[in-house]
Protein backbone atom coordinates (compact mmCIF):
# COMPACT_ATOMS: atom_id res chain seq x y z
CA UNK A 1 0.00 0.00 0.00
CA UNK A 2 1.39 3.39 -1.01
CA UNK A 3 1.72 5.90 1.79
CA UNK A 4 -0.44 8.92 1.01
CA UNK A 5 1.45 12.17 0.56
CA UNK A 6 -0.44 13.92 3.33
CA UNK A 7 1.08 11.62 5.93
CA UNK A 8 4.48 13.15 5.18
CA UNK A 9 3.30 16.74 5.37
CA UNK A 10 3.06 18.08 8.94
CA UNK A 11 0.77 20.93 7.90
CA UNK A 12 -1.62 18.42 6.38
CA UNK A 13 -1.52 16.41 9.60
CA UNK A 14 -2.52 19.51 11.55
CA UNK A 15 -5.33 20.02 9.09
CA UNK A 16 -6.41 16.42 9.53
CA UNK A 17 -6.43 16.70 13.31
CA UNK A 18 -8.40 19.91 13.22
CA UNK A 19 -11.02 18.48 10.91
CA UNK A 20 -10.52 21.14 8.25
CA UNK A 21 -11.38 18.66 5.52
CA UNK A 22 -14.30 17.73 3.32
CA UNK A 23 -16.20 14.76 4.82
CA UNK A 24 -15.02 12.27 2.20
CA UNK A 25 -11.38 13.25 2.71
CA UNK A 26 -11.81 13.07 6.47
CA UNK A 27 -13.07 9.51 6.23
CA UNK A 28 -10.29 8.50 3.85
CA UNK A 29 -7.65 9.83 6.20
CA UNK A 30 -9.28 8.19 9.19
CA UNK A 31 -9.03 4.89 7.36
CA UNK A 32 -5.33 5.43 6.71
CA UNK A 33 -4.75 6.17 10.38
CA UNK A 34 -6.70 3.11 11.43
CA UNK A 35 -4.42 0.96 9.31
CA UNK A 36 -1.11 2.47 10.45
CA UNK A 37 -0.50 2.28 14.19
CA UNK A 38 2.82 4.10 14.08
CA UNK A 39 1.39 6.99 12.14
CA UNK A 40 -1.65 7.05 14.41
CA UNK A 41 0.61 7.33 17.47
CA UNK A 42 2.49 10.26 15.99
CA UNK A 43 -0.75 11.95 15.03
CA UNK A 44 -2.08 11.37 18.54
CA UNK A 45 1.02 13.02 20.03
CA UNK A 46 0.51 15.96 17.71
CA UNK A 47 -3.15 16.09 18.70
CA UNK A 48 -2.14 16.38 22.36
CA UNK A 49 0.15 19.26 21.51
CA UNK A 50 -2.57 21.06 19.56
CA UNK A 51 -5.10 20.46 22.34
CA UNK A 52 -2.70 21.91 24.91
CA UNK A 53 -2.03 24.86 22.65
CA UNK A 54 -5.74 25.46 22.11
CA UNK A 55 -6.42 25.44 25.85
CA UNK A 56 -3.50 27.77 26.48
CA UNK A 57 -4.72 29.97 23.64
CA UNK A 58 -8.17 30.25 25.18
CA UNK A 59 -6.61 31.22 28.48
CA UNK A 60 -4.44 33.81 26.74
CA UNK A 61 -7.53 35.13 24.98
CA UNK A 62 -9.35 35.55 28.28
CA UNK A 63 -6.41 37.45 29.72
CA UNK A 64 -6.09 39.64 26.64
CA UNK A 65 -9.80 40.46 26.70
CA UNK A 66 -9.56 41.43 30.36
CA UNK A 67 -6.73 43.82 29.57
CA UNK A 68 -8.90 46.17 27.54
CA UNK A 69 -8.48 49.73 28.81
CA UNK A 70 -11.71 50.61 30.64
CA UNK A 71 -12.02 53.92 28.84
CA UNK A 72 -11.83 52.42 25.36
CA UNK A 73 -15.52 51.47 25.20
CA UNK A 74 -16.55 55.01 26.04
CA UNK A 75 -14.08 56.40 23.53
CA UNK A 76 -15.40 54.18 20.75
CA UNK A 77 -18.96 55.03 21.71
CA UNK A 78 -18.21 58.72 21.49
CA UNK A 79 -16.56 58.27 18.13
CA UNK A 80 -19.52 56.33 16.80
CA UNK A 81 -21.95 58.97 18.02
CA UNK A 82 -19.83 61.68 16.46
CA UNK A 83 -19.77 59.71 13.24
CA UNK A 84 -23.55 59.47 13.28
CA UNK A 85 -24.04 63.13 14.00
CA UNK A 86 -21.53 64.25 11.42
CA UNK A 87 -23.06 61.94 8.86
CA UNK A 88 -26.50 63.44 9.46
CA UNK A 89 -25.20 66.95 9.12
CA UNK A 90 -25.99 67.74 12.71
CA UNK A 91 -25.24 71.22 14.02
CA UNK A 92 -22.18 71.58 16.28
CA UNK A 93 -24.19 71.87 19.48
CA UNK A 94 -25.91 68.57 18.85
CA UNK A 95 -22.61 67.06 17.90
CA UNK A 96 -21.11 68.13 21.21
CA UNK A 97 -24.14 66.76 23.00
CA UNK A 98 -23.81 63.48 21.21
CA UNK A 99 -20.16 63.30 22.18
CA UNK A 100 -20.94 63.97 25.80
CA UNK A 101 -23.81 61.56 26.13
CA UNK A 102 -22.35 58.76 24.07
CA UNK A 103 -19.64 58.25 26.63
CA UNK A 104 -22.24 57.30 29.21
CA UNK A 105 -24.79 55.69 26.96
CA UNK A 106 -22.52 53.54 24.91
CA UNK A 107 -24.56 50.41 24.70
CA UNK A 108 -28.01 51.86 25.17
CA UNK A 109 -30.75 50.97 22.76
CA UNK A 110 -32.96 53.79 23.83
CA UNK A 111 -34.70 54.39 20.53
CA UNK A 112 -38.24 53.78 21.67
CA UNK A 113 -37.82 54.23 25.38
CA UNK A 114 -38.50 57.46 27.13
CA UNK A 115 -35.41 58.17 29.13
CA UNK A 116 -35.72 60.54 32.01
CA UNK A 117 -34.52 61.42 35.46
CA UNK A 118 -31.02 61.49 36.82
CA UNK A 119 -31.09 58.69 39.32
CA UNK A 120 -27.98 57.16 37.93
CA UNK A 121 -25.00 57.81 35.78
CA UNK A 122 -25.51 55.31 33.05
CA UNK A 123 -22.29 53.91 31.80
CA UNK A 124 -21.40 50.89 29.79
CA UNK A 125 -19.90 47.97 31.60
CA UNK A 126 -16.90 46.62 29.74
CA UNK A 127 -17.41 42.93 29.05
CA UNK A 128 -14.04 42.24 30.62
CA UNK A 129 -15.41 43.51 33.93
CA UNK A 130 -18.26 41.08 33.69
CA UNK A 131 -15.87 38.23 33.18
CA UNK A 132 -13.91 39.26 36.23
CA UNK A 133 -16.80 38.57 38.60
CA UNK A 134 -17.12 34.87 37.94
CA UNK A 135 -15.48 33.58 41.08
CA UNK A 136 -17.46 35.84 43.38
CA UNK A 137 -20.74 34.85 41.84
CA UNK A 138 -19.92 31.17 42.05
CA UNK A 139 -19.29 31.57 45.78
CA UNK A 140 -22.51 33.42 46.51
CA UNK A 141 -25.63 31.79 47.99
CA UNK A 142 -28.51 30.90 45.77
CA UNK A 143 -31.15 33.10 44.24
CA UNK A 144 -33.86 34.84 46.13
CA UNK A 145 -36.39 37.57 45.60
CA UNK A 146 -36.15 37.92 41.86
CA UNK A 147 -38.32 36.96 38.99
CA UNK A 148 -37.13 33.50 38.13
CA UNK A 149 -39.99 32.40 36.05
CA UNK A 150 -43.06 33.78 34.48
CA UNK A 151 -45.30 33.06 37.47
CA UNK A 152 -43.12 35.14 39.78
CA UNK A 153 -42.72 38.05 37.44
CA UNK A 154 -44.77 41.22 37.42
CA UNK A 155 -47.78 40.90 35.15
CA UNK A 156 -46.52 37.48 34.09
CA UNK A 157 -43.83 39.20 32.16
CA UNK A 158 -43.10 37.03 29.11
CA UNK A 159 -39.43 37.86 28.67
CA UNK A 160 -38.68 35.80 31.75
CA UNK A 161 -39.89 32.85 29.78
CA UNK A 162 -37.85 33.47 26.67
CA UNK A 163 -35.59 36.33 27.59
CA UNK A 164 -32.97 33.94 28.87
CA UNK A 165 -31.36 35.66 31.84
CA UNK A 166 -31.84 34.40 35.39
CA UNK A 167 -30.30 35.96 38.46
CA UNK A 168 -30.18 36.15 42.16
CA UNK A 169 -30.64 39.19 44.32
CA UNK A 170 -28.70 39.87 47.44
CA UNK A 171 -28.62 42.75 49.87
CA UNK A 172 -25.23 44.31 49.81
CA UNK A 173 -23.84 47.68 50.72
CA UNK A 174 -27.31 49.01 51.48
CA UNK A 175 -28.66 48.26 48.06
CA UNK A 176 -30.10 45.41 46.12
CA UNK A 177 -27.71 43.65 43.89
CA UNK A 178 -28.75 41.68 40.90
CA UNK A 179 -26.46 38.81 40.29
CA UNK A 180 -26.60 37.87 36.67
CA UNK A 181 -25.78 34.70 34.95
CA UNK A 182 -26.74 32.80 31.90
CA UNK A 183 -28.29 29.47 32.77
CA UNK A 184 -26.87 27.99 29.60
CA UNK A 185 -23.46 29.56 30.00
CA UNK A 186 -22.55 29.28 33.64
CA UNK A 187 -20.59 30.68 35.36
CA UNK A 188 -21.96 34.12 35.67
CA UNK A 189 -21.40 37.25 33.70
CA UNK A 190 -21.17 39.50 36.70
CA UNK A 191 -22.79 41.66 39.29
CA UNK A 192 -24.68 44.88 39.02
CA UNK A 193 -25.82 47.04 41.87
CA UNK A 194 -29.37 48.33 41.67
CA UNK A 195 -31.30 50.77 43.82
CA UNK A 196 -33.17 49.28 46.74
CA UNK A 197 -36.71 48.12 45.97
CA UNK A 198 -39.65 50.42 46.34
CA UNK A 199 -37.79 53.63 45.72
CA UNK A 200 -38.96 54.14 42.17
CA UNK A 201 -42.28 55.93 41.66
CA UNK A 202 -45.28 54.28 40.02
CA UNK A 203 -44.61 53.15 36.51
CA UNK A 204 -40.93 53.98 36.54
CA UNK A 205 -38.73 51.21 35.30
CA UNK A 206 -35.02 51.23 35.79
CA UNK A 207 -32.78 50.15 33.00
CA UNK A 208 -29.17 49.09 33.32
CA UNK A 209 -26.99 48.20 30.39
CA UNK A 210 -24.58 45.39 31.05
CA UNK A 211 -22.66 44.41 27.99
CA UNK A 212 -25.00 42.51 25.74
CA UNK A 213 -27.68 42.40 28.40
CA UNK A 214 -30.26 44.96 29.45
CA UNK A 215 -31.60 44.69 32.99
CA UNK A 216 -34.93 46.25 33.86
CA UNK A 217 -35.75 46.72 37.52
CA UNK A 218 -39.35 47.24 38.51
CA UNK A 219 -40.89 47.95 41.90
CA UNK A 220 -44.05 45.88 41.98
CA UNK A 221 -45.97 44.60 44.98
CA UNK A 222 -43.43 46.22 47.31
CA UNK A 223 -40.81 43.99 45.90
CA UNK A 224 -38.06 44.57 43.42
CA UNK A 225 -38.12 42.51 40.31
CA UNK A 226 -35.31 42.23 37.87
CA UNK A 227 -35.73 41.19 34.31
CA UNK A 228 -32.69 40.72 32.19
CA UNK A 229 -33.05 40.55 28.46
CA UNK A 230 -30.47 40.12 25.80
CA UNK A 231 -30.11 43.25 23.74
CA UNK A 232 -30.35 41.41 20.48
CA UNK A 233 -33.55 39.72 21.64
CA UNK A 234 -34.99 43.08 22.66
CA UNK A 235 -33.98 44.62 19.39
CA UNK A 236 -35.64 41.84 17.42
CA UNK A 237 -38.84 42.37 19.38
CA UNK A 238 -38.75 46.06 18.66
CA UNK A 239 -38.21 45.48 14.98
CA UNK A 240 -41.16 43.12 14.91
CA UNK A 241 -43.39 45.86 16.25
CA UNK A 242 -42.50 48.87 14.14
CA UNK A 243 -44.22 52.12 14.87
CA UNK A 244 -45.19 51.16 18.41
CA UNK A 245 -43.71 52.10 21.69
CA UNK A 246 -41.79 49.40 23.36
CA UNK A 247 -44.38 47.88 25.73
CA UNK A 248 -45.37 45.22 23.29
CA UNK A 249 -41.77 44.24 22.86
CA UNK A 250 -41.82 42.94 26.42
CA UNK A 251 -45.47 42.42 27.30
CA UNK A 252 -46.39 40.97 23.95
CA UNK A 253 -50.12 40.80 23.23
CA UNK A 254 -51.20 42.01 26.66
CA UNK A 255 -50.32 45.56 25.67
CA UNK A 256 -51.26 45.67 22.02
CA UNK A 257 -52.58 49.06 21.09
CA UNK A 258 -51.70 50.69 24.37
CA UNK A 259 -49.27 53.47 24.84
CA UNK A 260 -46.16 52.98 26.85
CA UNK A 261 -46.93 54.04 30.44
CA UNK A 262 -43.38 53.57 31.62
CA UNK A 263 -40.79 56.11 32.36
CA UNK A 264 -37.45 54.48 31.82
CA UNK A 265 -34.67 55.63 34.09
CA UNK A 266 -31.13 54.79 33.21
CA UNK A 267 -29.42 53.15 36.15
CA UNK A 268 -25.80 53.08 37.00
CA UNK A 269 -24.04 49.81 37.57
CA UNK A 270 -21.18 49.12 39.80
CA UNK A 271 -19.10 46.09 40.34
CA UNK A 272 -19.48 44.96 43.91
CA UNK A 273 -17.34 41.89 43.81
CA UNK A 274 -14.33 40.81 41.85
CA UNK B 1 -31.54 58.99 19.55
CA UNK B 2 -30.27 55.95 17.75
CA UNK B 3 -31.99 54.28 14.83
CA UNK B 4 -32.82 50.57 14.76
CA UNK B 5 -29.89 50.16 12.38
CA UNK B 6 -27.56 51.81 14.89
CA UNK B 7 -28.89 49.64 17.68
CA UNK B 8 -28.43 46.54 15.57
CA UNK B 9 -24.89 47.60 14.79
CA UNK B 10 -24.13 48.13 18.46
CA UNK B 11 -25.58 44.83 19.58
CA UNK B 12 -23.88 42.97 16.75
CA UNK B 13 -20.45 44.55 16.80
CA UNK B 14 -19.64 46.19 20.13
CA UNK B 15 -19.44 42.93 22.09
CA UNK B 16 -16.31 42.14 20.07
CA UNK B 17 -14.44 45.19 21.28
CA UNK B 18 -12.21 43.19 23.66
CA UNK B 19 -11.39 40.67 20.90
CA UNK B 20 -10.54 43.45 18.48
CA UNK B 21 -8.39 45.25 21.02
CA UNK B 22 -6.41 42.11 21.80
CA UNK B 23 -5.89 41.47 18.09
CA UNK B 24 -4.95 45.10 17.44
CA UNK B 25 -2.45 44.97 20.27
CA UNK B 26 -0.87 41.88 18.77
CA UNK B 27 -0.55 43.72 15.44
CA UNK B 28 0.69 47.07 16.67
CA UNK B 29 2.31 46.02 19.96
CA UNK B 30 1.52 49.52 21.23
CA UNK B 31 -1.47 50.27 23.39
CA UNK B 32 -2.28 53.67 21.90
CA UNK B 33 -1.92 52.44 18.35
CA UNK B 34 -4.19 49.51 19.20
CA UNK B 35 -6.83 51.81 20.64
CA UNK B 36 -6.72 54.02 17.53
CA UNK B 37 -7.00 50.98 15.32
CA UNK B 38 -10.02 49.64 17.22
CA UNK B 39 -11.76 52.99 17.07
CA UNK B 40 -11.14 53.31 13.34
CA UNK B 41 -12.36 49.76 12.85
CA UNK B 42 -15.67 50.49 14.50
CA UNK B 43 -16.11 53.70 12.54
CA UNK B 44 -15.43 51.92 9.28
CA UNK B 45 -17.68 49.02 10.27
CA UNK B 46 -20.46 51.44 11.15
CA UNK B 47 -20.26 53.02 7.71
CA UNK B 48 -20.11 49.64 6.00
CA UNK B 49 -22.72 47.93 8.15
CA UNK B 50 -25.22 48.00 5.33
CA UNK B 51 -23.07 45.51 3.46
CA UNK B 52 -22.82 43.13 6.40
CA UNK B 53 -24.82 39.97 5.90
CA UNK B 54 -26.82 39.18 9.06
CA UNK B 55 -26.17 35.68 10.23
CA UNK B 56 -22.58 35.62 8.99
CA UNK B 57 -19.63 35.84 11.33
CA UNK B 58 -19.51 39.43 12.57
CA UNK B 59 -16.32 38.78 14.47
CA UNK B 60 -14.49 37.64 11.34
CA UNK B 61 -15.92 40.59 9.44
CA UNK B 62 -14.61 43.04 12.05
CA UNK B 63 -11.22 41.35 12.19
CA UNK B 64 -10.97 41.65 8.41
CA UNK B 65 -11.69 45.37 8.59
CA UNK B 66 -9.15 45.84 11.35
CA UNK B 67 -6.48 43.91 9.47
CA UNK B 68 -7.04 45.95 6.31
CA UNK B 69 -6.89 49.19 8.24
CA UNK B 70 -3.65 48.10 9.80
CA UNK B 71 -2.16 47.38 6.39
CA UNK B 72 -3.42 50.72 5.06
CA UNK B 73 -1.81 52.46 7.98
CA UNK B 74 1.51 50.87 7.21
CA UNK B 75 1.21 51.92 3.60
CA UNK B 76 0.29 55.46 4.49
CA UNK B 77 3.20 55.79 6.85
CA UNK B 78 5.49 54.13 4.31
CA UNK B 79 6.35 51.63 6.95
CA UNK B 80 6.53 47.92 6.70
CA UNK B 81 6.71 45.27 9.36
CA UNK B 82 10.27 44.25 9.94
CA UNK B 83 11.07 41.73 7.22
CA UNK B 84 12.24 38.37 8.30
CA UNK B 85 15.79 37.55 7.20
CA UNK B 86 15.66 35.25 4.22
CA UNK B 87 17.96 32.66 5.75
CA UNK B 88 15.83 32.45 8.90
CA UNK B 89 12.71 32.08 6.79
CA UNK B 90 14.34 29.32 4.78
CA UNK B 91 15.48 27.58 7.95
CA UNK B 92 11.99 27.71 9.36
CA UNK B 93 10.63 26.25 6.17
CA UNK B 94 13.10 23.37 6.27
CA UNK B 95 12.36 22.64 9.92
CA UNK B 96 8.64 22.80 9.58
CA UNK B 97 8.51 20.69 6.47
CA UNK B 98 9.85 17.71 8.36
CA UNK B 99 7.52 15.39 10.13
CA UNK B 100 8.69 15.47 13.75
CA UNK B 101 9.70 12.11 15.10
CA UNK B 102 8.13 12.90 18.45
CA UNK B 103 6.15 15.73 19.98
CA UNK B 104 7.33 17.11 23.30
CA UNK B 105 4.89 16.64 26.16
CA UNK B 106 4.76 20.22 27.29
CA UNK B 107 3.66 20.83 30.89
CA UNK B 108 0.99 23.30 29.84
CA UNK B 109 -0.38 23.76 33.34
CA UNK B 110 3.03 24.53 34.76
CA UNK B 111 4.04 27.16 32.24
CA UNK B 112 4.56 30.62 33.77
CA UNK B 113 1.59 32.99 33.47
CA UNK B 114 1.58 34.75 30.14
CA UNK B 115 4.19 32.39 28.71
CA UNK B 116 2.10 31.34 25.74
CA UNK B 117 1.13 34.89 24.84
CA UNK B 118 4.75 35.99 25.17
CA UNK B 119 5.89 33.09 23.03
CA UNK B 120 3.30 33.92 20.38
CA UNK B 121 4.68 37.43 20.22
CA UNK B 122 8.10 36.08 19.31
CA UNK B 123 6.79 34.38 16.18
CA UNK B 124 7.61 36.36 13.03
CA UNK B 125 4.63 38.26 11.62
CA UNK B 126 3.69 36.09 8.64
CA UNK B 127 3.40 33.05 10.89
CA UNK B 128 2.25 34.70 14.09
CA UNK B 129 -1.09 35.98 12.85
CA UNK B 130 -2.44 32.63 11.67
CA UNK B 131 -1.44 31.10 15.01
CA UNK B 132 -3.10 33.85 16.93
CA UNK B 133 -6.26 33.78 14.83
CA UNK B 134 -6.55 30.01 15.08
CA UNK B 135 -5.29 29.08 18.53
CA UNK B 136 -6.31 32.19 20.44
CA UNK B 137 -9.32 33.51 18.55
CA UNK B 138 -10.61 30.18 17.26
CA UNK B 139 -11.18 31.10 13.62
CA UNK B 140 -11.40 28.42 10.94
CA UNK B 141 -8.75 28.11 8.24
CA UNK B 142 -11.20 29.65 5.77
CA UNK B 143 -11.91 32.63 8.01
CA UNK B 144 -8.20 33.15 8.62
CA UNK B 145 -7.66 33.18 4.88
CA UNK B 146 -10.32 35.85 4.47
CA UNK B 147 -8.99 37.99 7.30
CA UNK B 148 -5.40 37.85 6.09
CA UNK B 149 -6.27 37.73 2.38
CA UNK B 150 -4.17 34.64 1.76
CA UNK B 151 -5.11 31.31 0.13
CA UNK B 152 -6.11 28.33 2.32
CA UNK B 153 -2.91 26.45 1.51
CA UNK B 154 -0.85 29.37 2.71
CA UNK B 155 -2.90 29.54 5.90
CA UNK B 156 -2.19 25.88 6.53
CA UNK B 157 1.56 26.09 5.99
CA UNK B 158 2.03 29.36 7.89
CA UNK B 159 -0.05 28.09 10.76
CA UNK B 160 2.07 25.00 11.04
CA UNK B 161 5.34 26.89 10.84
CA UNK B 162 4.17 29.38 13.41
CA UNK B 163 3.20 26.57 15.74
CA UNK B 164 6.58 24.95 15.31
CA UNK B 165 8.26 28.23 16.21
CA UNK B 166 5.97 28.54 19.22
CA UNK B 167 6.73 24.99 20.29
CA UNK B 168 10.44 25.68 20.12
CA UNK B 169 10.00 28.76 22.30
CA UNK B 170 7.92 26.90 24.86
CA UNK B 171 10.27 23.95 24.99
CA UNK B 172 13.14 26.33 25.66
CA UNK B 173 11.20 27.65 28.66
CA UNK B 174 10.83 24.28 30.30
CA UNK B 175 14.22 22.85 29.45
CA UNK B 176 17.41 24.28 30.96
CA UNK B 177 19.81 25.85 28.43
CA UNK B 178 22.05 23.26 26.88
CA UNK B 179 19.87 20.35 27.91
CA UNK B 180 19.36 17.63 25.39
CA UNK B 181 15.89 17.64 23.91
CA UNK B 182 13.53 15.29 25.67
CA UNK B 183 12.54 12.20 23.84
CA UNK B 184 8.86 11.85 23.37
CA UNK B 185 6.90 8.67 23.71
CA UNK B 186 7.96 5.94 21.32
CA UNK B 187 6.16 6.10 18.03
Amino acid sequence: MTTPAWTQDPAEIDRTIEGELPPAEREARAAVLAADAALAARVEARRRFLAGLAAAGRSADTQARAAVPPELAARVGAALAAGDAAGAGAPPRLLRLALATAAVLLLGLGASFFVGGDEGDAVAMPPAVLDAAEAAVAADPGPRGCAHDEAESPLRFPPVRDGLRIWACVERDGGTVAKLYRPEELPSVGYAAMPAPGTAPGATVGRTDLGDTVVFDIAYGRKAHYIAVRKDWLERQRMLTPGRESCRACHHLSRVGKDNPHKIVERSWKLVAR
Amino acid sequence: MSSPQDALFESTCLPFLPDLYAFALSLTRRRHDAEDLVQDTFLKAQRAFGSFQPGTNAKAWLFTILRRLHIDRFRRARLRPTPLPEDELAEMGRDAAKLPEAEPDLPWDDLPPGAVEDAIQTIPDPFRLPVRLRDVNGFSYKEIGEILAIPPGTVMSRLHRGREWLKRELVSLVEPPGAAPKEGPPA
